[in-house]
């Protein structure tokens, strides 16, 4: 008879305490994934993946260790309360430490986050799925290559166990479709364009996202050389999505404030960007791909303002830099989707909401005649998260004619610093969507450089 | 284990699978991080797991699972074979793999200092030692940041042509990163280093060197000068060699790759590169990280010369790239973990030594440089490659000058090739990881070589 992961993570727990721990905290979780891979054109492999394991942290004396295993077997759970004790013994005593987090009154009740039907998806339904994806893209037109995609389901199980009596355990379930196109003309190759959605729930429409894509790879054949210069800029999600999490994300951090690494530290209530920007880091987002009711130290989840009308107003904490400072944790503490269990937390976004505006996609357009729409930026992991300072490749990127007409161009990079271009916003876009952590409009910068190839 | 697995395999058959095969895991593990002198991290692991593989009605499918218990593999088969007969009935092609005959092998890891002898506390006060000495050479050294990780693994390969393999893996590994400061002038450098033997890495430097060496290769770029742009003459070491061979060129070679579109696609039997160069990936090189008997598919890992005198002569194949290609299959199929399939790596990629001394390299250059250690680097299926210099010196009337820094190198790996003028007659190797969707750990080197030209750029 396997143990739930609750009653596991109490096993560890007691096991932890009794072998002399003076706190204990163990998180437990459990992920069957099916999954079916697009390559090349083809659909190619069909996986499902169960995977559950536990992390145990232990603190002797202010050290604090951990120990993880992927067996939930009473033995092997005996064994990692044993190893983390020694873990514990290996490290230096955190003379910061302060504690691990209370057990809370209460925590919030969410909503989308579960939907019944996902468990149910069997392979043959998703790779059904995925060649539907497929032959809608190839169906546009005869110029289109599928370089690869995906389609998954997935089932998520999280337990969180400590010694100051955190008790919970949470389901949630996730489904989702990604694909990369190129359209190829006389030899020549637009640049990749993907696109990928994620729900909470059963929603993607496979067919609407393979043919979207496949139309917006089409629309980059042929493109125009643009030149170098200062020019308005609206970034699509794509973009968005990948300049604010290597700066903002980094800066609105209380780690990096911690460690002298954000220009924001001690700047709470300063403006620090256009009052066109909101940002809300909302734990509790109803359908939100991060939503949970707690995070994953078991501290109960929230909403948070970061910037309000542009002025800054808070910051993202776990228990350990927040209690350090004498607040409470932001529900912000986070062990990623890979092997959760293996992992000890680190404060992470959960759902960003940034506030939309009032402006239509044709509004938004006509109002950025002669500038650019980029839909994607590449080599945003190289820019500066102290600085602000970065270079990336526009990719695909269209410029907004005369007419709001959109027209391809050569690929073309955008330098600057993105903490002064937040101060120039100047236009949002009404429509949201939620990639990833970012739940955003398209926004508009009315100035940013633009650096043409020679 | 071995009667469970013939079970399951037997039961796979029994569902339809024309092919089957699994591969079991279990895996001790020890990892520790420390930022700034700080311990931010101990800790120990345990993971478990097998991955099943099937081929029915001509698709593959895939199931993993942590439980080894007997039922739960079958259930594992179970779900296998759900996916591939799912994908059986929209597949264009049907999947061929390479088949070999069944046999049965036990291969042991050969360690010197099994690491899971070695206490944690020792490790990270061994790594505190090193990250204070690192912290300490120089008030202009602002971080350092050391992470230290060793695995022990025992695998075991089944499937439904009778091959059972059992081996044995270690791998310890160490990585520091240093950055400084003077004024305006930033620098960074790193040192990655690896064994297979055990907790050996700190047999030919101790901790303390090791920190000083990165400490000092940062306090060197900080006060070194910017390199000119341009195209010049140039002397590589054996760790950038290895960055050339296994980032800018090695990938090309991968058999999957290659089928998709690479620079090397359909050149078997041309002139690639200079006379002067033969690369081999290598998996048996003593000690090395890509060192091993059989690969991820059981299959026994063989040398591979991909480029010999120059010429295109071989590619880097799993089963089914071999197939395709109506090639023997190298026993390069690789996966970072049970979680993954296995899919074409590399694993000890080298260029072979050739006949020059050292001092015969240097010979004749009125100005180029000598690049000794990379940091970073980027590389295209086209065959463009940038690469970060972290180490570079001027040569000048064949004398090694003034250090450089904030350089980079940038071209396509085979024009870089056949711009190779000389080979030199020493060898080392760097341990290092690759990515390619799922991590495995490599070994890259070859002799210090001498180009005619290679493309320098400033900011690394």
């Amino acid at each position: 008879m396997s143990l739930s992961l609750v009653e596991a993570a109490c096993v560890a727990v007691r096991r932890a305490l009794y072998l002399g721990a003076d706190e204990a905290e163990a998180y437990a979780s459990r992920v069957k994934c099916v999954n079916v891979d697009v390559e090349r054109g083809r659909v190619v492999g069909a996986t499902t993946t169960l995977d559950v394991g536990l992390g145990l942290r232990v603190v002797v004396g202010k050290r604090v260790g951990f120990a993880f295993t992927n067996s939930l077997e009473r033995d092997s759970l005996v064994d990692v309360a044993e190893r983390a004790l020694k873990a514990a013994k290996a490290a230096k005593p955190d003379p910061e430490w302060p504690g691990l987090p209370d057990a809370p009154t209460s925590y919030p009740s969410v909503e989308g986050v579960y939907d019944v039907k996902v468990p149910a998806l069997e392979p043959g339904k998703l790779v059904e799925r995925a060649s539907v994806m497929l032959e809608s893209a190839l169906g546009v037109d005869k110029r289109i290559r599928v370089v690869a995609g995906w389609v998954y389901a997935a089932t998520v199980s999280k337990a969180v166990v400590n010694s100051y009596g955190v008790y919970n355990v949470e389901h949630g379930t996730y489904t989702g479709a990604g694909i990369e196109v190129v359209a190829r003309e006389a030899g020549r190759s637009t640049p990749l364009v993907y696109d990928f959605e994620d729900y909470r729930a059963d929603r993607v429409d496979v067919e609407d996202l393979g043919r979207r894509v496949a139309e917006k790879a089409l629309s980059c054949l042929k493109p125009v050389k643009v030149d170098g210069g200062l020019k308005p800029v609206i970034l699509d999600r794509p973009a968005l999505y990948r300049l604010l999490r290597y700066t903002l994300v980094e800066a609105l951090n209380a780690e990096s404030v911690h460690r002298g690494k954000s220009p924001y530290a001690g700047r709470l209530g300063e403006q620090v960007a256009s009052e066109e920007l909101s940002i809300v880091d909302d734990g509790l987002l109803k359908g939100g791909l991060n939503t949970w009711s707690f995070d994953d130290e078991g501290v109960p989840r929230q909403t948070t303002k970061l910037i309000e009308r542009g002025v800054l107003a808070g910051f993202m904490y776990d228990n350990y830099y927040a209690r350090r400072e004498g607040r409470a944790s932001t529900g912000n503490a986070d062990r990623g989707t890979m092997t959760p269990y293996a992992t000890t937390p680190s404060i992470a976004p959960t759902n960003w909401v940034v506030k939309p505006g009032d402006a239509s996609c044709s509004e938004l357009l006509e109002e950025t005649r002669g500038g650019l729409l980029v839909g994607g930026a590449q080599g945003a992991h190289s820019s500066n998260p102290e600085t602000g300072e970065f270079s990336i490749v526009a990719t695909p990127a269209w410029l907004i004619g005369e007419g709001g007409e959109l027209v391809p161009v050569k690929p073309v990079m955008l330098a600057g610093n993105i903490y002064e271009l937040i101060k120039e916003l100047d236009l949002a876009g009404k429509e949201v969507r939620q990639l990833g952590y970012l739940v955003a409009p398209p926004l508009r910068f009315p100035k940013v450089r633009v650096v043409a190839p020679s | 284990m071995r009667n469970v697995l013939g079970k399951v395999i037997d039961y796979a058959l029994s569902m339809g699978a024309s092919f089957a095969d699994v591969r079991v895991e279990v895996l001790r593990e020890s990892w520790v991080r420390l930022d700034e002198g700080q311990v931010k991290y101990v800790a120990s692991g345990y993971e478990q797991g097998a991955n099943v593989r099937v081929i029915v009605g001509g698709a593959w499918g895939y199931s993993t699972s942590s439980s080894l218990s007997e039922g739960d593999l079958r259930k594992a088969v179970e779900r296998a074979v759900a996916a591939a007969k799912a994908l059986s009935e929209v597949a264009r092609e049907k999947v061929k793999v390479v088949e070999l005959p069944g046999k049965e092998d036990y291969v042991r890891a050969e360690l010197k200092v099994n690491p899971a002898d070695v206490d944690l506390e020792v490790k990270t006060a061994d790594l505190t030692k090193l990250s204070d000495a690192a912290f300490s050479y120089s008030s202009s050294i602002k971080s350092v940041t050391v992470r230290y990780a060793d695995m022990t693994l025992r695998k075991i390969y089944a499937s439904s042509e009778g091959r059972y393999i059992e081996q044995e893996q270690s791998y310890t590994w160490l990585y520091v990163w240093v950055t400084g400061k003077e004024g305006d002038v930033m620098a960074s450098a790193r040192e990655e280093l690896g064994s297979t033997a055990g907790y050996t890495i700190f047999e030919d430097r101790s901790p303390e060197e090791l920190g000083r060496l990165v400490a000092e290769r940062v306090v060197r770029q900080l006060h070194a000068k910017t390199p000119k742009g341009g195209a010049f003459p140039a002397v590589i070491a054996p760790n950038v060699v290895g960055v050339l061979v296994h980032e800018a060129f090695g990938h090309l070679a991968e058999a999957d790759l290659a089928l998709s579109g690479t620079a090397l696609t359909g050149r078997l039997g041309e002139q690639v590169a200079s006379e002067l160069v033969t690369i081999v990936d290598d998996p048996t090189i003593p000690g090395g990280f890509g060192t091993f008997r059989y690969d991820d598919e059981g299959v026994e890992a063989v040398k591979v010369y991909l480029v010999r005198d120059g010429v295109l002569t071989g590619l880097m194949h799993s089963r089914e790239t071999a197939a395709s290609m109506g090639a023997k299959p190298t026993g390069n199929a690789r996966a970072e973990s049970y979680r993954y399939k296995p899919i074409v790596r590399m694993r000890n990629t080298v260029l072979e030594p050739g006949d020059y001394r050292l001092e015969e390299l240097f010979e004749g250059i009125e100005f180029g440089y000598y690049l000794k250690s990379f940091r970073g680097g980027q590389a295209n299926l086209d065959g463009t490659f940038q690469v970060g210099v972290q180490e570079a010196y001027e040569i000048i009337k064949g004398e090694v000058g003034e250090p450089v820094r904030n350089m980079s190198i940038s071209g396509n790996a085979l024009e870089t090739l056949k711009l190779v003028e000389a080979v030199g007659r020493d060898f080392d190797v760097e341990y290092g990881r690759c990515g390619k969707g799922q991590t495995v750990f490599v070994c890259s080197g070859g002799p210090h070589i001498r180009v005619k030209r290679i493309v320098i750029g400033g900011e690394a």
